[in-house]
């Protein structure tokens, strides 16, 4: 690729502050070498944000890497092309002069804060040492005075304390704090943020991404915000590139980007997300697998999955250039002009709940009744129990024939734990699990066979949810043996019926897991769970470690085996908008409790228990134009630990109605407004209305009456 | 961290205690008789039948094994380990005598192994996949195949026979009073022949342990400050990659002061390994014992070492 | 606890395994390979673990076919001929009892070798059974059979082994036997550990979902994962004894004379006499014993690098 005439952008009159040009990396892997980044050129101006998306294997975050050279060590790479910042060549320079800007011109915040503090030294000295290594003369009070005021700046509580603590000490959100002040030392000109906000829950990704912003305003230092998340990228960028096999494919403002894509994948990225503000029709997928790196396509890398293309000549053998397109913007489409549907036609108008199509399900499939699950704190000597920690800790759940319910809320709250009880892969401590009338808390394994036929599971990482050493047909067919359905030649049959009702062929069943993509083991691992006929699927997370153009295609699935197989799901997400597009109702929760629970239309439409409000309204939406006028609600502080949870309304921490009864009376979960949904908060109220009178006294309010 | 170690200890009692039972059993054993051991064998003719009798009546031998356990049990809490048969003197004395020596040679040839491995092994993963690193993997592999008595032959062929510069085996010239020099003379073969075998894990475990560290993210987010290359190396991957080394250390300090039987025997090092060895040849039955339990508690105190000292490079290892 | 949450796999990382993925998948574009055939072709491209194997093979056929190869009796006494250097019949001379070295050196490769073999396969053995048992089963079963390992690698081995030599007697059996009992703690060790993290793997999950019963999840499921380590340590538990027997040979405490066994011809060596005068008694069996070990041990490393789980499953857990 040839270098782009980027200076003919939106921003002609300023000078770019980074300029990327020509930039490829390559690695060696194994005799092969695999271009991760293929000649991409872009500008970064001062004092903006620039988004980068794609997916994994997009190049995204090896090009921003690759910037100063900080790939991992590991496989064998070459970098060319040039990266000018003042004046100097950032590819050209050596190791020596690089690290003069490393940290101190260009900082970078990682993914996961997690790994990326080292574990056995202080978080202050880590700070300190951000300092240290480019200015030798400042002294050790002062490094601790300007560690502990950046603290306090990137908002870490008791600073002074904080500053002496070693990163196990924080929780999640905090370390990534901790990050931040540690990129913010020496008042960069450039931050790198490398998925900032991947491995936080959705309220601390909020908190993140305010505070992003915050420092933008502070600092005016430019920010290269790299994400596959394109709600964060609509919510933070003030400008954007989209990013498909190591080629930049698309690039402008990010208004102009959402509301008109340029080029298919952009369109495709953007349609294939479910939204949590509004309901949606079936998701538009892109069809296909990601590219194969080692061997691109030719011509246009995207041609195999574009429905513009339909195998035209030029994108099968050209590769088509970022060429500047209408209004200042670039894309690389040889048919970029066909493209003008807008992306939005596929959206209703937001409003109240459209009809659902289907029969509303009735009776019980599934009945959790107060289930408790409890795990014993073993010591690490004497393997004596400490103390428990309360996973689960009394939840009601029903789920009709036919029916999906969703269980949403952020890591460590129970959902996964629940959805094992049910299943009985986890022993529960309390509570009965009632399927088709019949509770499963006291059957013998023996007695439990027959029930496993109704009900099955499919995890969270098809990466570890298949057997290596297993063929698909082994895997797939495993139920069946287990269970003595049919014989040789029939379960053969059936394993490829089953592969054909996933968008699968039978010329797959004998090929052994590694040689499939994310998506196409999850498929595996639905026809798996599908082999028995089951009558509930518990769907744990089944999405979230999937692209997002392959997510939508797993979407779709689910949806269209559930309209064909009137199966009911208990799909585990912590994902609210999946849980919108594809559930009929919705359980919220916090800390092993269930706060809120009822349709999904209503409790999207009318949350009532302020943590509920905060989720909703922390998803970041892939639609910058409504940014400025949306209402936020950031949660201040963490959630805390489950060994630890508080007393009373296990929410008040962080509640901003928390008042003295919310800390030692815990509410209960009952209907407050007659909407048919009810909720656990003493102080309940939807968004924008007051707490109104005498509400607040449950033990009063007699209209809680179940209008379902 | 008290709490703990005591609770380790407290543990450690029946693991300690059955070591002991079968140890007793296995000696008790052991074909032959420790009285007859005690007599030239020229003069073990029909008279002195009495004599055993009374000799082994004296060592407490006549009595019914459990018995004889109770008893040495008995004595062990008091305090009192017992006399050798074969020399007459206690066996505490004849135990330190010995386990000084041993020390001496272990811990040196410790010492130099670790001070000879950290740098190479992290060297090699520096330069991973690269000549340095083949010629690390290399000798360490030849270190880890080598038997160490061959080992020692050929040293000893060499600086001892054929260059003459260093004496062939012992503790000290003989004759002529100890000197620090002498000392070191002496020990400079067996110690360096012992940590050129020690070598082998070492450099692997360093270099191993590196590479793991090496591939952390922390280690990224230390080059994106713009730290030095020495920086990162030795403050931020070096101190987290020798936190595994330490236990690999206890585990195998404590097997080497028992073990090193074959080095001390072909250096003649007057070590505790060849104390074990004649005391098994001499049925000598308390040495045996007394040297088996040590070594239990050593291992024992070693492992629990370990433990505290993760603690301290670690500290998100509570006890 | 489980995790309710895990990240997408994102980042470099994920973009370094997803271009090691796509490689993978286009050397496996043609015909379909388990893991265990890719696992294989790892090790056949490993060229020193291949060199390393080829001669033991010549070691393994030289010491079956011994009989067949040597030139003369190794147990021929010859009392005219002792200590005789190298020479055209001798072709590395003979010792003290004018046996002949080269055929002793032969038919000593059977005892190392057999030694080598049998008592790394019982170590591995038994470290498999009370591995999987203490993984699989947890609880009290665990707690007894971590204990024993305990117990057992707190025991000076060298000391213990030496002791059980002199009182079971000195002979190939006792030593195998001896070896086996005191080497089986790491292979349990590694094949427990490994048959804890298979147990919370998310396909034992979902065998368990289905209703697969115990027998089977270890049987089709837990010993899939952990045969790659375990072939790994047992390769490496057969140098480590044949060293072991040598040195127990050396001792005197080996195989019983006159049976020929290379640590046993050293022994002579520990006089200074026979060290500078008689090279050829001493150099070839250690030389030997160094040369198969160090094989031995490289064709480990060889089969740890092809089953290397960075390799084989690049999910991360």
């Amino acid at each position: 690729m040839t270098a782009a005439p980027i200076e003919s952008g939106v921003d002609e009159a300023r000078t770019p502050l980074l300029s990327v040009r020509d930039l490829t990396t390559t690695f060696a892997a194994g005799r092969r070498a695999v271009q991760a980044v293929r000649g991409i050129s872009f500008d970064l101006y001062p004092g903006e944000i620039l988004g980068v998306v794609g997916e994994s294997g997009s190049g995204k975050s090896v090009s921003v890497n690759s910037l100063m050279n900080l790939l991992p060590p590991a496989p064998i790479t070459r970098m060319t092309g040039s990266v000018l910042f003042e004046g100097r060549d950032l590819i050209t320079l050596s190791e020596r002069e690089l690290r003069r800007v490393r940290g101190r011109e260009i900082s970078m915040i990682f993914q996961d804060p997690s790994v990326s503090l080292n574990p056995v030294q202080t978080v202050g000295s880590q700070i300190a040492e951000a300092i240290h290594v480019h200015d030798r003369k400042v002294s050790r009070k002062a490094l601790r005075d300007r560690s502990i005021k950046l603290l306090s700046m990137v908002g870490v509580p008791s600073p002074a304390v904080r500053y002496a603590q070693f990163p196990h000490e924080y929780s999640g959100g905090m370390r990534q704090r901790a990050m931040i002040a540690m990129a913010l030392a020496n008042q960069p000109k450039v931050i790198i943020a490398d998925e900032p906000t991947t491995a936080l829950d959705v309220t601390i990704q909020a908190q993140v991404l305010d505070m992003l912003k915050t420092i933008r305003e502070e600092t005016g230092a430019a920010t290269i915000f790299i994400s596959h998340d394109l709600g964060a990228i609509a919510e933070v960028a003030d400008r954007m590139i989209v990013m498909y096999a190591g080629e930049i494919v698309e690039w402008g403002d990010v208004d102009s980007v959402f509301a008109h894509p340029r080029h298919p994948y952009t369109l495709g990225l953007i349609s294939s997300l479910p939204r949590v503000d509004t309901e949606t029709d079936e998701l538009v997928s892109i069809p296909g697998q990601p590219p194969n790196m080692a061997a691109p396509p030719s011509g246009c890398a995207f041609h195999p999955r574009c429905a513009l293309s339909q195998d035209r000549e030029p994108c099968r053998t050209q590769l088509p250039a970022l060429t500047p397109v209408d209004d200042g913007r670039m894309a690389a489409c040889h048919f970029t002009g066909e493209l003008d549907v807008a992306p939005d036609r596929r959206l209703k108008v937001a409003g109240p709940a459209p009809a659902p199509l289907r029969e509303a399900p009735a009776g019980e499939l599934l009945a959790v009744k107060d289930l408790v699950v409890r795990f014993p704190i073993k010591s690490r000597v004497i393997k004596h129990t400490l103390g428990h920690v309360q996973a689960v800790d009394g939840v009601d759940l029903t789920v009709a024939p036919g029916e999906s319910l969703g269980l949403v809320g952020e890591s460590g709250c129970g959902k996964s734990t629940t959805g094992l009880a049910i299943l009985r892969l986890i022993e529960s401590s309390g509570g009965q699990v009632v399927l088709q009338g019949r509770d499963l808390t006291n059957l013998s394994k023996r007695q439990l066979q027959p029930v496993r036929r109704e009900m099955q599971i499919v995890l969270q990482d098809p990466y570890t949810s298949l057997n290596p050493r297993m063929t698909v047909r082994g895997i797939v067919g495993e139920p069946l043996e287990t269970h003595g359905v049919g014989s040789g030649a029939s379960r053969r049959k059936r394993v490829d019926e089953l592969l054909r009702l996933v968008g699968m062929g039978p010329e797959h069943a004998d090929r052994f897991p590694h040689e499939f993509s994310g998506g196409q083991r999850q498929r595996i691992a639905i026809a798996r769970a599908l082999a028995l006929d089951p009558k509930l699927l518990v769907l744990d997370e089944p999405m979230s470690s999937l692209d997002v153009s392959i997510q939508a295609q797993i979407v779709n699935l689910l949806q269209r085996l559930q309209r064909e197989l009137s199966l009911a799901y208990l799909l585990i997400s912590h994902d609210l908008s999946v849980v919108r597009h594809v559930c009929d109702r919705i359980a919220v929760m916090y800390l092993g409790r269930i706060v809120e629970t009822g349709t999904t239309a209503d409790v999207y439409a009318r949350p009532t228990h302020p943590y509920t409000q905060a989720l909703l309204s922390a998803v970041p939406q892939p639609d910058p134009s409504g940014r400025g006028n949306r209402q936020r609600i950031v949660l201040t502080g963490d959630v805390p630990g489950p060994d630890k949870p508080p007393a009373g309304c296990r929410f008040h921490t962080r509640c901003w109605r928390a008042q003295d009864r919310c800390k030692h009376d815990s509410p209960e979960l009952i209907d407050r407004f007659g909407h048919g949904h009810p909720s656990a908060c003493h102080f309940a109220a939807a968004p924008g209305e007051d707490v109104p009178e005498g509400v607040d006294d449950p033990a009063d309010d007699a209209v809680s009456a179940d209008h379902r | 961290m008290l709490g703990y170690v005591a609770r380790r200890l407290i543990i450690a009692v029946p693991v300690w205690f059955g070591i002991l039972l079968i140890a007793f059993v296995f000696v008790h054993m052991l074909p032959g008789d420790p009285v007859q051991m005690l007599i030239d064998p020229s003069q073990l003719s029909g008279a002195s039948h009495e004599f055993l009798a009374q000799k082994r009546a004296e060592l407490g031998l006549d009595k019914p094994l459990p018995v004889q356990w109770l008893i040495w049990m008995r004595n062990i809490a008091e305090g009192n380990l017992g006399y050798s048969y074969q020399q007459d003197v206690p066996v505490t004395h004849l135990i330190s005598q010995r386990f000084g020596a041993t020390l001496l040679l272990t811990l040196t040839a410790v010492g130099l192994a670790i001070a000879v491995a950290v740098p190479i092994g992290v060297m090699a993963s520096l330069k991973q996949n690269t000549f340095v690193d083949y010629i690390a993997s290399g000798v360490s592999m030849l270190a880890l195949s080598i038997p160490v008595f061959f080992l020692g032959l050929i040293a000893i062929y060499i600086f001892a026979l054929q260059l003459n510069v260093l004496p062939s085996g012992g503790e000290h010239t003989l004759g002529v009073p100890a000197t620090l020099w002498d000392t070191i003379q002496h020990l400079a073969m067996p110690a360096c022949v012992l940590a050129a075998v020690l070598l082998g894990p070492y450099v692997r475990y360093v270099r191993q342990s590196m590479l793991d560290v090496l591939r952390q993210e922390y280690i990224t987010t230390a080059r994106a400050k713009g730290a030095s290359r020495y920086r990162v190396v030795v403050k931020h991957a070096l101190r987290n990659a020798l936190i595994p080394l330490t236990a690999v250390l206890a585990v195998q300090v404590p097997a080497l002061l028992a073990g090193t039987v074959v080095i001390e025997t072909v250096f003649a090092w007057p070590g505790l390994g060849q104390l074990v060895y004649q005391s098994i040849e001499g049925l000598d039955y308390p040495v045996i014992l007394v040297i088996v339990m040590m070594s239990a508690v050593l291992v024992l105190i070693c492992n629990l070492l370990a433990d505290v000292l993760a603690a301290v490079l670690d500290p998100r290892i509570r006890l | 606890m489980s995790s309710d949450f895990i990240e997408p796999r994102a980042g470099v990382e994920a973009e370094l395994i997803a271009a090691a993925e796509a490689n993978a998948e286009l050397n496996a574009e043609s015909t379909s390979r388990s893991p265990l055939r890719i696992a294989m072709r790892g090790f056949m491209n490993h060229r020193l673990a291949m060199v390393a194997l080829a001669f033991l093979i010549v070691v393994a056929l030289l010491a079956i076919f011994a009989p067949l190869i040597a030139p003369f009796d190794p147990n021929a006494v010859d009392i005219s001929h002792f200590r005789q250097p190298p020479s055209g019949t001798h072709w590395l001379g003979t010792d003290e009892a004018g046996r002949d070295v080269l055929s002793r050196l032969l038919y000593g490769a059977q005892v190392s070798l057999t030694v080598g073999v049998t008592a790394a396969l019982s170590a591995g053995f038994i470290g498999l059974a009370l591995g999987l048992l203490a993984g699989f089963l947890g609880g009290w079963v665990d707690a007894t059979i971590m204990r024993l390992t305990e117990v057992v690698l707190s025991f000076p081995s060298l000391i213990v082994i030496i002791l059980l030599v002199a009182i079971v007697g000195p002979s190939i059996g006792s030593i195998v036997l001896v070896i086996a009992l005191f080497e089986w703690p790491t292979g349990c060790r590694i094949v427990r550990q490994v048959t804890r993290v298979t147990k919370e793997a998310g396909y034992v999950t979902a065998a368990r979902s289905v209703g697969v019963g115990n027998f089977r999840l270890m049987s089709r499921h837990m010993i899939g994962s952990v045969t790659s380590p375990l072939t790994v340590i047992v390769t490496l538990l057969s140098a480590q004894a044949i060293l072991l027997e040598a040195a127990l040979s050396f001792l005197g405490l080996g195989v019983n004379p006159p049976q020929a066994s290379w640590g046993g011809m050293l022994q002579s060596a520990q006089s200074l006499t026979v060290l500078s005068n008689y090279w050829w008694l001493w150099l070839p069996p250690g030389v030997a014993i160094g040369l198969t070990v160090l094989a031995i041990n490289f064709v480990g490393d060889g089969l740890r690098d092809a089953f290397d789980p960075r390799q084989e499953m690049r999910g991360k857990a």
